[in-house]
């Protein structure tokens, strides 16, 4: 099990951070915040922000998965984490995947608006750097977990 | 109240309603570390669903907001600024009360 929540990082933790971190860099040309893998996957270029609501859900979800499904190799004992870490990365992790939804929500409106106001480019840049802050702690606090739990 | 979308000081009802219930719900998320280990202290709740089950309620009350504030103010034009700032300190709040700062206060609670 320990094996399989090193595989669940890699596979959705590492890709999140890199789209998250993308449509930051993005977040100021809205209506371009498809990342360049939109252009080079197809799943992405046909759906693209259906695409990105649904990674941004299953990560958090899987995660609570991996995490509840069998908590004995998460917990010393029923009442005692690993490490501190887990449950504020499970904290501030869950919060991304609600602001990355309000982000493609917005942004989705804004590409049918002709003149594109301040407050909503603010709006959606805030959104986007809390996401990406959230996503970046939680990466490594999840990192030092990683550590204590496949090294202890 | 119509208004032109490229208005600079009025936002639309259905994107004000996306921007709080952002900020409510990671409020709500954030509130699962003080309420979760208020019931594991006092309430001897088992840590193993404590966790999941608020989660669950988190999103709901944030898809609830969301849905609610939609229905209420669509249509209707509301100052962007005013909006922007109770948003904002709301996931601010959220954040703070998400971190592990109760527990480390009050060494006698378990995070959930």
């Amino acid at each position: 099990m320990r094996f399989w929540a090193l595989v669940h990082g890699i596979v959705f933790g590492l890709p999140l951070v890199v789209l998250t971190t993308l449509c930051v860099a993005d977040a100021g040309r809205l209506g371009k915040i498809v990342p360049w893998l939109g252009r080079r996957r197809r799943l992405l270029r046909r759906r693209p922000w259906q695409a990105m609501v649904a990674f941004a859900w299953l990560t958090v979800f899987s995660g609570i998965a991996v995490m509840y499904a069998r908590p004995a190799y998460w917990m010393k004992a029923p009442e005692a984490w690993v490490s501190w870490a887990l449950p504020w990365m499970a904290s501030w992790g869950t919060m991304v995947p609600i602001t990355m939804t309000a982000c493609i929500y917005l942004t989705r409106r804004g590409e049918e608006k002709l003149v594109m106001p301040v407050w909503f480019r603010r709006a959606v840049s805030v959104l986007m750097l809390v996401s990406l802050i959230n996503v970046l702690v939680s990466a490594l606090l999840g990192s030092v977990t990683a550590q204590g739990v496949f090294y202890p | 109240m119509a208004l032109p979308f490229h208005s600079e000081d009025y936002m639309d009802g259905a994107e004000a309603a996306a921007v709080i219930a952002a900020g409510v719900g990671v409020l709500a998320v954030g509130a699962v570390v003080p309420v979760g280990a208020w019931l594991m202290a006092l309430h001897w709740m088992p840590c193993a669903w404590v966790r999941p089950a608020l989660t669950a309620l988190a999103f709901a009350i944030w898809l609830g907001t969301w849905w609610r504030l939609r229905r209420a103010w669509q249509g209707r034009a509301y100052a962007a600024r005013r909006v922007l700032y109770w948003s904002g300190g709301l996931l601010l709040l959220g954040w703070v009360i998400g971190s592990p700062l109760l527990v480390w206060l009050f060494p006698g609670l378990k995070l959930p």
